[in-house]
């Protein structure tokens, strides 16, 4: 199973994230709290597959490192037919007011793992366990995003269709881990083949 | 050379424009009349599809914006692409939906760090986009958002590409957007803020393009809100005339 369209993803679908930024989307820019699903889009530069290494760019010191889950969708309008673990990547950045294309398009920022089958009850309820060198660096699980999977799935077929090779991200936890170039990445979820990403400096620049 | 995209026989295939834009040419020889055309959005299958927001100062000033500092990038997929003579759905509640002409670059190779000097080297043909947007559904966050800039066929793009040593200057081509035949955007790509070549010296400087990406390059001066049954049609001098037409749903 390949991805073979638009890698979708949403940001603010995580409840602890929400609540910490309550007062801050009653000020401006955002003067009000996000009604639609906040989406943005992984282009083909970021996918890596396979243990690929991710590059750190020189000027950053270190990346954010997402864990989530990516859905894949099949023929049909809306219905995903397996998932996979998929780490987003990003440079940390405070602000959602404009597209984060710098921050979250680069080369390499969306290492994916295998695509499997799944079971959704065992999805939502398995913690999404992130190690970096070895050691458990996060943890969270899909019981905390604001819009579960249906229902965000649902809200995002009303104006997009996803289909016919599409992926949606379902969430990223708003306390992400942070790694430095050298480090390796290791995530896990009890249901879903675990994703490996090793990051590595960028040289030759 | 002008290659348009289209629907011949149960698949899609590209096709050559000829000169007096009577036919298209199909690979094996055999012509298609532009009349019974079925024209498919000349873009390559996962293409990332690049975007401007506030790219003309006569635009971001009628919006209430200063021209931006660093370009405004927004990203679509490829589902809200749509043919040339395709119908864009306007949902019942979106009563500030308007057309957006812009001139789009296709990347021909590999772009990583391109200085802005050779940027238009990496350029292989352009090609028309109306890029539809629904005011009501605007939201401050990663605005503009996909609600209202990635809705499905509301980017209506084509009808062909056109070789970029066909058009020449990419900053000095007349486009012009007509509802119904009434004129409701008239400018000059020579008013965009960031110029093609600082868009890839720009884009390539973090993010490696590839080819078949596409950038819209954004869209001047000009909100006219359409209704249901209305005929767009947008045009750029020298690239070709796109034609669209706004179905009422829901």
């Amino acid at each position: 199973m390949m991805i073979a369209g638009t890698v979708y993803g949403v940001v603010l679908n995580d409840q602890a994230q929400r609540g910490a930024l309550a007062e801050a989307f009653g000020q401006k820019p955002y003067v009000a709290p996000p009604r639609a699903p906040v989406l943005y889009v992984k282009p083909r530069n970021c996918w890596r597959f396979d243990g690929a290494a991710v590059t750190v760019p020189s000027e950053l010191v270190e990346v954010e490192v997402a864990a989530t889950v990516a859905l894949l969708f099949g023929d049909a309008p809306g219905v995903p037919v397996a998932a996979a673990l998929a780490l987003d990547v990003c440079e940390p950045h405070a602000s959602f007011y404009r597209p984060a294309i710098r921050q979250r398009c680069r080369d390499g920022f969306l290492p994916v793992g295998d695509f499997a089958a799944y079971d959704l009850d065992a999805l939502v309820s398995g913690g999404i366990v992130t190690w970096v060198d070895g050691v458990e660096a996060h943890r969270w699980s899909l019981a905390r995003l604001v819009r579960d999977i249906p229902e965000l799935i649902d809200e995002v077929c009303d104006f997009m269709t996803l289909e016919n090779g599409d992926v949606l991200l379902v969430g990223l936890a708003g306390d992400a881990p942070r790694v430095a170039a050298g480090q390796e990445v290791r995530v896990e979820h009890e249901g879903l083949p675990t994703l490996v990403a090793h990051f590595e400096r960028e040289t030759g620049v | 050379m002008r290659r348009a995209r289209i629907y011949h026989r149960g698949r899609e295939v590209w096709a050559a424009l000829s000169a007096d834009e009577a036919v298209l040419e199909l690979a094996d020889g055999s012509f298609v009349p532009v009349s019974e055309a079925q024209w498919l959005p000349p873009v390559v299958p996962g293409a990332t599809i690049f975007a401007l927001g506030l790219n003309y100062a006569d635009h971001s000033a009628e919006l209430g914006f200063k021209a931006p500092a660093e370009p405004l990038v927004f990203l679509k997929g490829h589902r809200t692409f749509l043919g040339h003579r395709g119908a864009s759905p306007r949902p019942a509640d979106a009563n500030q939906m308007h057309p957006e002409c812009e001139l789009v670059a296709i990347i021909g190779k590999p772009a990583r760090r391109v200085g802005r000097a050779q940027a238009l080297s990496y350029v292989s043909g352009y090609t028309v986009a109306c890029d539809y947007a629904i005011r009501e559904y605007l939201e401050n966050y990663y605005r503009p958002n996909l609600r209202v800039k990635n809705r499905d066929a509301t980017t209506p793009l084509g009808p062909w590409i056109v070789d970029a040593a066909d058009v020449g200057d990419p900053q000095s081509l007349a486009l012009e957007t007509r509802v119904n035949g009434t004129v409701v955007q008239a400018g000059n790509t020579s008013g965009m803020v960031f110029d093609v070549a600082t868009l890839i010296e720009y884009l390539s400087g973090f993010m490696t393009l590839s080819p078949g990406d596409m950038i819209l390059t954004g869209t001047p001066h000009g909100v006219h809100f359409v209704a249901g049954g209305d005929e767009v049609v947008c045009e750029i001098a020298g690239v070709g005339r796109l034609v669209n037409f706004v179905e009422g749903v829901g």
